[in-house]
């Protein structure tokens, strides 16, 4: 009986043992979030970002030097507003999903001189309007925007968490977006992703980290 | 002892009360571990469809009109456009028409029909080909899943975080409450030693 009592700290002592001996792995434990509750209104939280892309960040949107996929649909784990609120478009009357901060009603930007001249507009808030051709459905992390119109199928993805959430059912809506457009890598195993789950960037999915231009939006609106 | 009996009611309770959501938080447990192989939330239906070139769907144009349709769906005038969009929906079976239909791709046109991508229609104007897909819930497994991933938000959070202190508590109490050589000093402390050397093992394994 004595000796039975003992195969629990035995075998607990051994995994612990294990443990110490392969020493501290700093991709194991990533940082804790740090969430910027004073300027809530213009700086999105700092996401919390898992999954097996992300096992070597350390909770930032960067990767040493490198910028990582920041609108993965893990992302949206820690959105801080899932809510989102239905209305009538003054605009065309039809119902309205609308979601994060109030548009501020910046001139519209087109999803073609976004993808065409990327680096003329990184770093500066702008607006989009366009049809929703895509979303992460799961996460509603992010929607993918395209000019109303378009026929070449060029599209924007707009990050929407961590700040809100992407209201359920948008595909196919048109939408309105503001947000801060960056220039972004996207990992092979993510455009894999986006090109086999959701039908976008076929042409360039299979390679290489990819060159994107996102938006990191603060609030949308579907029609 | 008293203890242990009372530990006994309360654990045969809490575990009454707990099967629902055991059951709720187990089988959309699994599914959602699955989900690099299926949709745990939707079931899709697709349906290769063969619409005919969009000349032939037009309706009554010039022949050097239907010509320049076939060569170039950019050449494509607006109420064309809307013609072949009204026909593709006639022909699966959607005469009130799409609720928005636009280009997904220079080869793509898309027609949504239900909410969100419930129910839409790729059609390829090279080949006259389209895809007709539907999505539905998976009865009873999106709403499980709906509970299970906190989607409510809100009070369910601490419905989940009661349920979760339960499973802690019914595990902490089954190990306790068994005395003499099932018990923590004889084959129960053994097969506790297991189940916790369980997931640090596959802690130590996964993350090499």
């Amino acid at each position: 009986m004595h000796r039975l009592s003992l195969a629990p700290c035995v075998l607990l002592s051994l995994a612990f043992a294990a443990c110490n001996a392969s020493g501290p792995d700093p991709a194991a434990k990533p940082a804790p979030v740090a969430v910027a509750a004073a300027s809530a209104s213009v700086q999105p939280a700092r996401p919390r970002l898992v999954g097996p892309d992300h096992a070597s960040c350390s909770g930032a949107e960067t990767c040493g030097s490198r910028t990582v996929e920041p609108g993965s649909c893990a992302e949206a784990a820690n959105v801080r507003d899932t809510s989102f609120t239905t209305t009538t478009d003054p605009v065309t009357g039809k119902t309205m999903n609308v979601a994060g901060q109030k548009l501020a009603g910046l001139p519209v930007v087109k999803v073609a001189d976004l993808v065409a001249r990327p680096g003329d507009f990184a770093g500066k808030t702008v607006r989009v309007e366009g049809d929703v051709s895509a979303m992460c459905t799961h996460r509603r992390g992010w929607f993918a925007v395209q000019d109303p119109g378009s026929k070449t199928g060029a599209y924007v993805r707009v990050l929407t968490a961590p700040s809100f959430l992407v209201p359920p059912d948008s595909i196919g809506k048109k939408a309105r977006a503001e947000g801060r457009v960056e220039v972004i890598d996207v990992d092979p195993g993510a455009a894999r992703h986006y090109a086999d789950d959701h039908k976008l960037g076929e042409q360039n999915a299979h390679g290489a980290p990819n060159k994107s231009v996102v938006i990191r939006a603060t609030g949308a609106e579907f029609i | 002892m008293q203890w242990r009996k009372t530990l006994f009611v309360l654990h045969r309770d809490v575990g009454f009360v707990a099967l629902g959501l055991t059951i709720v938080y187990g089988i959309s447990g699994i599914a959602v571990n699955h989900r690099r192989d299926w949709n745990y939330d939707r079931s899709v239906s697709v349906e290769n469809l063969n619409l005919g070139r969009a000349a032939d769907l037009v309706g009554n144009v010039p022949a050097d009109r239907r010509d320049a349709i076939t060569r170039d769906p950019t050449a494509w005038a607006p109420d064309e456009e809307q013609r072949i969009v009204r026909a593709i929906a006639a022909k699966v079976g959607r005469p009130e028409g799409p609720r928005n239909a636009f280009w997904r791709g220079p080869d793509r046109l898309s027609l949504f029909f239900g909410p969100g991508d419930d129910d839409t229609v790729d059609y390829t104007p090279s080949t006259g080909e389209a895809i007709h897909t539907t999505r539905k819930d998976r009865i009873l497994l999106r709403q499980m899943n709906f509970l299970h991933l906190n989607e409510p938000g809100r009070w369910w959070t601490w419905v989940a975080d009661l349920y979760a202190l339960s499973l802690l508590f019914l595990g902490i109490s089954g190990v306790v409450m068994v005395k003499g050589r099932a018990g923590l000093r004889g084959r129960g402390g053994i097969l506790v030693a297991v189940g916790i050397a369980l997931p640090i093992l596959g802690w130590l394994v996964a993350r090499r």
